[in-house]
């Protein structure tokens, strides 16, 4: 019995070599996983709020230009470049290592701003401009399908990378 | 050494409006007071437009697309003032910018034509 010790021992130590180094692989891939998965999460969650932001611009834009000039203007106007800004820089963040993505962002967001904020946006003299709604609703529905379809189309990031 | 004007500081903290009876933070405002005179002394800035919480479209359309209509060249514009934004999400306002510019020219053309 136990003629050959080294050689048991060797198989032992190999053995327990191999669980270890075994567990610490999977552990250390489950918590990339873990980490990607989260990643994901995030981009999800960004582009959720994307889409409530944008509604939301929508609706104070609606408020805004159904009336003339008045005392709640300024109110309007900081919520909404604020709240487009927000949506301009959520964007980068989800698009940041994907150009083409970005750009298209870029382009559907500066089209709702200009819907928006062009012509006698912050004037005191302004008119009442119902009929921009059609235009403010129409780009923001393009905001949102296209924030969807980017999200879509962006590649999962394995292991910190794209 | 261009001077750095940095727009919320040294102008504004909430840029917005076309003209001085929208407010204090307007476009005219902004450019008689700092873009022209930089342009008429050919003297290089920098416009920077981080920190303010955003840009509506009239306020930059008046700033730098009245430039245009003051009569200066997109050339002369593009060679003396240097906009810059590193604030995430601004990028979109330097093409703002560079569409303003080029709508004013093309619509300064159009007149000039008719």
């Amino acid at each position: 019995m136990f003629t050959d010790i080294p050689a048991f021992l060797e198989t032992v130590i190999a053995s327990a070599l191999g669980f270890f180094i075994a567990g610490f692989g999977k552990a250390w891939f489950d918590a990339k996983i873990k980490q990607a998965n989260n990643l994901e999460d995030g981009r999800d969650a960004d582009v959720d709020e994307i889409i409530q932001i944008t509604k939301d611009v929508a609706a104070l834009a609606e408020t805004y230009w159904f009336s003339v000039a008045n005392d709640d203007d300024l109110n309007l106007q900081s919520r909404i470049t604020t709240k487009i800004n927000h949506i301009s820089a959520l964007s980068v963040g989800i698009f940041e290592n994907d150009e083409d993505a970005l750009s298209e962002a870029y382009r559907v967001i500066s089209a709702l701003d200009t819907a928006i904020t062009h012509g006698d946006f912050g004037s005191k003299l302004r008119q009442a401009e119902p009929r921009r709604l059609t235009e403010i609703l129409s780009k923001s529905m393009v905001v949102e399908r296209t924030m969807r379809t980017q999200r879509r189309k962006l590649s999962p990031r394995w292991f910190g990378m794209i | 050494m261009a001077q750095t004007i940095k727009i919320v500081e040294d102008f504004h903290p909430y840029p917005a409006g076309r003209y001085p009876a929208d407010g204090e933070g307007n476009g005219t405002s902004f450019r008689e007071k700092f873009l022209v005179p930089a342009l008429k002394e050919k003297r290089e800035v920098i416009i920077d437009l981080d920190g303010a919480p955003g840009y509506p479209v009239s306020f930059l359309e008046e700033a730098f697309g009245g430039l245009v209509r003051e009569g200066f060249s997109p050339e002369a514009i593009r060679q003396w003032i240097e906009v810059v934004a590193k604030q995430p999400g601004f990028e979109r306002y330097l093409r703002h910018i560079e569409e303003h510019i080029t709508v004013a020219e093309q619509q300064s053309s159009a007149k000039h034509v008719h």
